[in-house]
């Protein structure tokens, strides 16, 4: 019978938004409303309730109502309260025990739009802080951190998803997006690896892949909390006031420990590329670095080396890192190298970091002059097929490459002269100093010098003059894109602006009739140069 | 001061000296003061050896007391007299200067007051008669005639000399008039005087009268008289006109004088000098297409330290003569290379073009006579507009040359075979000109905006389209002056906008006719017409407005697709319009990037996207005819659909939405292995990677089965024949040098000699600013020094003259209270008298 009124109750109180801000005012008013809380709680709890507008209300609503209700109590701490403000209160705190599931719910939920899960998200760490700040006990340990089991929730909750639908997962991507606000902040960070570490884990049943990408994207966007942050930045932290309570084992031992946890389960995914090749990313930005035994990463470089692509060339990265740091010695890093250089890799993303790491890799100056003639004459050849913007890049690095070793310079001035009567580079040859590209000349730097973009033209044209002793800075020409070489071209001054003096002869518009004749759709059978069987269509 | 000037060698230290006589001023040894010095430098001059201590004290005194000491008089006061009469204060001037300039400055007062009433000028006066009433001429009457009269009023000189004083001793007395009384003598005398003045008068009124009449009489007359003179001066001036000598000789002096001016040009002269004219061109164009014309000469180098500032310049690329082992002439590669290159361009494309050329020219040049004689009768132009009109279809159409013509169609056959081809389609479109011509009126102006514009054409067939622009632009020729450059420049930019509206892209699987190839044939030469007139930087600046607006609608749609054909459409308006071989030109690089970025990116969607890719890497076919330059991305581009084409692979460039039934036409495949085939052939000789860069389309061609290339037909077969050749049997590769450069000879200067100057300043080398700054900082503190001293010396002039007062004031104060005491005591004294004498009476 109560239930019945109660419903009839939600039902007709909270049928819009005013109602429902009136309903937290009057909380926040006074205690008679108490019942208030009551009503919010149940009317979300309801399953009939799918108008998001009002869900979001209800959820403001309670956000307003436990924030003053939690802060009142902290308020008033050290005062000795009478038995029924103290069940008072032990009242209001089971229904926030029983609201913070409910939001979870909302989250979790797909009947909801982005805005209100988003809302509902946010509510919920807001009111977890204020239960952190106002509810645990002041000489608690973990004063200075969420609490840890509903944080746990919460990343459940946004990571795991039961479908991987396409929109779902843009609003999954949102929402992590969202969540960055807090695990950028170097306490909740601490806290987001030690919870990572459970769930990370896969025991039995094996993480779908959206999930594993949302657990990638979530920890790609979590800091590595630093003591100095805590210690000299306390507006990085979401308990400022606390930074000094946060112990110093948990950066030394706890942090590492976490995150050898982390990987080591991350390791032991089913990867499929997309995956991998953000675990990769991931491993590179931010655990590498902070990995207690970095060196055991190595048979994990190795085997997704052999990938090919993208994913070469970061675990190439990582393996860089090693050798750099941890003086890893790894054989045929170098064929590696050469390997990637193909087409498609001019395709992807990571052409920036390919040159990037390729000119660090290539800067050690007791590498054989047969490998750097191999990499110079493989690049050379990528030009000629590259885009403008990727012949820039090339011909600058293949510039660098003749600079640091002089003794390459013999492949565009061979004091020998001569003719041959085809080139002896071999161009199939996986070992780069097998590749006899030292015995072989810059043809292909020759070539580019009549590029049609004059920017290309000029560039390539440096092998005709003596080399500067300065390498040239790549990161200039790494970003070029397409329209900055239009708008380049576009705001060159000229002297004077000639004109055709050929007025547009028939001959030439003839031959481009050939071409539209192509749209016309009549049959083609007449050789290149004679019209001869020309009919208009 | 007196005796000072008498006696010199008496003359006090300190004391002023004032010589006023004009004499060598003579020093006083006494008041000479030398610096003496320690040691005597050659050659150095002293600027302070020695001074006048008194001398310079004397005026330094007398100038204080003229400024110091006046400001000292008047310091606490608040009012002053200041007598500003005109010269009070100038002791330059006398009494009577200063009267004269008051005078003058009051009648210039007086003067202002009636600065606009110029009636009322001040009156000149001669011998105190207005001189505005002597020149009235009222009396024409000349002083000589008053002279006269006065002269004839008075008594004879023999009467005179007689009667006045020769009285006594002349012998008249004696003789007759002994008997007459001096009393009658008078009287006859005045009586004698009386008379003469008496006629006088009436014969000046006699000539007075007369003289009036006969002013009077002339008044009359004067009409007749100048009539007739002139009449007998026309009767008398005619002969000199029958002169031909005489007109002639006249004539040719106020002729303007002709310019001499270059003969006529016979045809060859002219045909000859436009050969010259465009070979010109093309060298200029090798040039540019090379990177190297500059427009103007480049500024040389360096500059010998033998360069005689005459102009002379040491060229570097003269080709040196040499001779080698044998003794045969050499000459240097690089000039025989640019030479040939050039042979090369005028055996292939010079011949045909020039002569095609010259024939516009001479035609364009007949149609403005036309024009113009056209102005005057209009029905002789109407009957020439036949002719007209086949001139000019030939011209503006494009259609090949007439067969009639047969000089030029000798050499090629095949376009003789061409031309008889398009014959049908000529025919018609002939025929449709002329109605058009017909049809439409004979002037057109252009229009104001676009609008208008549209307004014109629309509706408009090609033809009379064709025929109005023709129009217009006559009309509008910039050597007609109006402003007319401008015109034609707003009717480029109309055009191209119009060329934009019209433009349309055909669907994208079906392929039904397209009406923008003879749309844009029909534009093109008129545009090609207009920019010549208009100037190459309008049509830069339209042409790349239009650029960057295609160019952000493509990038604002993603930047991923084959544009549409009214995108492609003004590449192919660059390709006429502008010279596409130069190095750099500011219309055609930016599009060329757009074209690559296009072919980089562009992902196909459809068969639509395929043609237009292929159209535009046809375009760039053409775009390199001349250079021979190559763009990757177009290799690729072909090289992808090739390989998609002709073995179905995926590739990433093709969408997933294609369906393979959308490429079955069997047109493509061979149009893009013939265009590719074509650049390649192009770009053979100045790409030497071409294999390389070929070998993934050949090896895929070489998979491709012989029925397949049967199918192909003749041209496609060829094609993939030239591209195998062009991969697999390269000509053998030249190993890379670079090109000896003459070694750098040393830079010889003269020597710079410096003069030295033994003046004994000491000369510290240091920068220019530094010297300037302590040049300001020395003068600095001497100022300073100088302002304290100055300071100083009017605080002891101030004290003194202070003092001088104070002992004044004192010396007054004493002797007044002297002379009170002392006539206090003469009246003490008196009263002790008095009371003595009291006394002395008690």
């Amino acid at each position: 019978m109560y239930y019945f009124r109660f419903n009839t109750m939600i039902s007709t109180v909270l049928n819009s938004s005013t109602s429902i801000f009136k309903l937290a005012e009057d909380f926040v008013q006074s205690r008679k409303n108490a019942n208030n809380l009551a009503l919010l709680v149940e009317f979300l709890a309801s399953k009939s309730n799918v108008n998001s507008k009002l869900t979001n209300c209800s959820i403001l609503a309670l956000q307003t109502i436990f924030t003053h209700a939690l802060s009142e109590r902290s308020n008033r701490r050290g005062e000795d309260f009478g038995e029924a403000e103290n069940k008072y209160h032990e009242w209001i705190f089971s229904k926030y025990e029983e609201a913070i599931p409910l939001l979870l719910n909302v989250l979790k939920g797909t009947k909801h739009p982005y805005s209100v899960r988003e809302q509902a998200m946010v509510t919920y760490v807001n009111l977890i802080k204020l239960e952190s700040l106002y509810v645990n006990k002041p000489d608690s340990k973990d004063v200075f951190c969420l609490p840890k089991l509903k944080y746990y929730n919460l990343l459940k909750t946004v990571v795991s998803s039961k479908k991987a639908e396409s929109r779902k997962s843009k609003v999954q991507a949102k929402l992590l997006n969202r969540l960055s606000e807090f695990t950028a902040l170097h306490d909740v960070a601490l806290q987001t690896w030690v919870s990572c570490v459970t769930l990370t884990k896969c025991d039995k049943k094996v993480p779908t892949e959206t999930k594993m990408s949302n657990i990638l994207q979530l920890l790609k966007t979590t800091a590595i909390p630093s003591l100095s942050a805590r210690d000299k930045n306390p507006d990085q932290l979401i308990f400022p006031n606390r930074a000094k309570k946060i112990p110093r084992k948990f950066f030394s031992k706890k942090l590492p420990h976490a995150i050898d946890g982390v990987w080591d389960n991350i390791k032991k995914w089913h990867h499929t590329e997309s995956t991998l090749h953000e675990t990769l990313l991931l491993l590179i930005e931010k655990i590498m670095d902070n990995l207690s035994q970095p060196k055991m990463l190595t048979d994990f470089l190795m085997t997704s080396l052999n990938y090919g692509g993208a994913l070469s060339l970061l675990s190439l990265q990582g393996i860089f890192n090693l050798i750099q740091k941890h003086n890893i010695e790894y054989p045929d890093v170098y064929s590696k190298l050469y390997s990637l250089f193909t087409p498609d890799i001019l395709r992807t993303k990571y052409k920036q970091r390919l040159f990037f790491l390729s000119d660090l890799f290539l800067s050690s100056t007791h590498i054989p002059e047969s490998l750097v003639a191999a990499f110079a004459k493989r690049l050379s050849r990528l030009a000629l097929t590259a885009s403008t913007t990727d012949a820039l890049i090339i011909i600058r690095f293949v510039g660098n490459l003749l600079i640091r070793h002089k003794s390459v310079q013999k492949m565009i001035h061979n004091p020998d002269g001569g003719y041959v009567e085809c080139d002896p580079y071999v161009e199939d040859e996986a070992d780069p100093c097998n590749s006899k590209a030292i015995h072989s000349c810059l043809w292909e730097l020759k070539s580019l010098q009549n590029h049609l973009v004059p920017g290309v033209a000029i560039a390539a044209r440096f092998i005709d003059d003596k080399l500067p002793t300065v390498e040239w800075d790549l990161a200039d020409v790494l970003e070029t894109k397409y329209c900055e070489v239009f708008e380049k071209e576009m705001n060159k001054k000229a002297k004077d602006i000639t004109l055709n003096f050929i007025p547009p002869t028939d001959e030439v518009l003839e031959k481009l009739k050939r071409t539209w004749l192509v749209h016309v759709g009549t049959k083609l059978g007449s050789p290149l140069k004679k019209d001869n069987n020309l009919n208009h269509g | 001061m007196a005796k000072t000037n008498k006696s010199k060698s008496k003359s006090k230290k300190g004391s002023v000296k004032k010589s006023s006589t004009n004499k060598p001023k003579v020093l006083n040894p006494f008041e000479v003061h030398v610096n003496r010095q320690k040691f005597t430098v050659a050659g150095r001059k002293l600027k302070n050896d020695k001074g006048l201590p008194g001398v310079s004290r004397a005026k330094a005194i007398k100038k204080r007391k003229a400024t110091l000491l006046q400001e000292y008089r008047v310091q606490h006061k608040a009012n002053k007299f200041d007598d500003r009469r005109i010269g009070e204060n100038n002791k330059g001037m006398t009494a009577e200067d200063r009267i004269v300039a008051r005078f003058t400055a009051e009648r210039n007062r007086n003067r202002k007051k009636t600065k606009f009433n110029l009636a009322d000028e001040e009156t000149l006066t001669h011998r105190g008669q207005s001189l505005m009433e002597i020149e009235k001429f009222d009396n024409p009457r000349s002083d000589s005639e008053d002279d006269d009269e006065q002269e004839s009023g008075r008594l004879e000189a023999k009467f005179v000399s007689d009667a006045h004083f020769g009285g006594f001793l002349s012998r008249k007395e004696e003789t007759e008039n002994s008997t007459q009384s001096r009393q009658n003598l008078i009287q006859e005398l005045i009586a004698e005087s009386k008379k003469r003045k008496a006629e006088k008068k009436m014969q000046n009124e006699k000539t007075a009268e007369l003289t009036e009449k006969l002013d009077a009489d002339w008044k009359d007359l004067e009409a007749i008289i100048y009539q007739s003179k002139r009449l007998k001066h026309n009767e008398n001036e005619e002969k000199p006109q029958i002169d031909d000598y005489d007109k002639t000789v006249r004539a040719l002096v106020f002729e303007a004088k002709g310019v001499p001016t270059d003969r006529l040009k016979s045809e060859e002269e002219l045909a000859k000098e436009e050969k010259e004219r465009l070979e010109n061109l093309e060298a200029e164009r090798v040039a540019r297409m090379h990177g190297k014309y500059d427009g103007l000469k480049p500024a040389p180098k360096h500059r010998s330290a033998d360069d005689l500032d005459d102009g002379f310049e040491y060229e570097e690329d003269d080709p040196m003569l040499s001779y080698d082992a044998d003794g045969n002439v050499q000459i240097s590669d690089s000039n025989l290379r640019v030479q040939s290159i050039q042979d090369d361009d005028d055996q292939e494309e010079g011949s045909e073009e020039e002569e095609s050329e010259e024939e516009g020219s001479e035609e364009e040049g007949e149609e403005e006579e036309e024009q113009e004689s056209g102005d005057e009768d209009g029905e002789a132009e109407e009957a020439e507009d036949e002719d007209d009109a086949d001139s000019l279809s030939d011209l503006r159409l494009q259609v090949s040359e007439d067969e009639e013509e047969e000089k030029p169609v000798k050499n090629n056959p095949k376009k003789n075979k061409k031309a008889t081809d398009t014959r049908p389609d000529l025919a018609k479109l002939k025929e449709m000109m002329e109605q058009a011509r017909k049809e439409l009126p004979y002037t057109f102006t252009v229009p104001e905006n676009y609008m208008d514009f549209v307004e014109l054409f629309e509706d408009k067939a090609l033809a009379q389209q064709s025929v109005i622009l023709e129009r217009m632009i006559k009309c509008n020729h910039p050597k007609l002056g109006n402003n007319n450059t401008a015109k034609l420049g707003a009717l480029y930019a109309f055009l191209l906008q119009w060329l934009n509206d019209n433009t349309v892209d055909p669907p994208a699987n079906k392929f039904v006719s397209n009406p923008n190839e003879e749309f844009l044939n029909t534009l093109l030469p008129h545009m090609f017409e207009v920019v010549q007139l208009s100037g190459a930087g309008n049509a830069r600046r339209c042409t790349v407005a239009v650029l960057t607006e295609k160019y952000e609608e493509w990038v604002k749609s993603g930047a991923n697709t084959v544009p549409p054909l009214d995108t492609i459409i003004f590449f192919q308006l660059i390709l006429h319009i502008f010279p596409t071989s130069d190095f750099r030109h500011p219309a055609t690089s930016p599009a060329v990037v757009f074209m690559a970025e296009i072919l980089n990116n562009a992902a196909i969607h459809s068969f639509r996207d395929v043609c237009n890719g292929l159209f535009i890497c046809e375009l760039l076919t053409q775009y390199t005819s001349l250079s021979r330059r190559f763009l990757p991305e177009a290799f690729k581009f072909l090289s992808d659909v090739i390989c998609a084409l002709a073995q179905n692979e995926t590739s990433p460039r093709f969408s997933d939405e294609l369906k393979p039934s959308d490429l079955k036409n069997e047109n493509l495949l061979p149009a893009a292995i013939e265009i590719l085939h074509q650049m390649a052939e192009q770009s053979k000789a100045n790409v030497p990677s071409l294999p390389v860069i070929l070998k993934p389309v050949v090896k895929v061609l070489s998979g491709v089965s012989q029925e397949r290339i049967k199918k192909l037909g003749n041209a496609g077969a060829d094609s993939i024949e030239g591209l195998k050749n062009l991969c697999l049997k390269p000509g053998r590769l030249e190993v890379m040098m670079m090109e000896k450069k003459r070694p750098k000879p040393l830079k010889l200067y003269e020597p710079r000699i410096e003069p030295v100057i033994y003046d004994g300043k000491r000369r510290v080398d240091m920068s220019e600013k530094k010297r300037e700054k302590l040049k300001l900082v020395h003068k600095f503190k001497k100022e300073m020094k100088g302002a304290v001293r100055e300071i100083r010396r009017d605080q002891d002039f101030l004290a003194k003259v202070h003092l001088k007062e104070t002992l004044k004031s004192d010396a007054e104060r004493k002797a007044k209270v002297k002379d009170i005491l002392g006539s206090l005591a003469t009246q003490a004294g008196e009263l002790n008298k008095l009371d003595r004498k009291k006394g002395k009476k008690k």
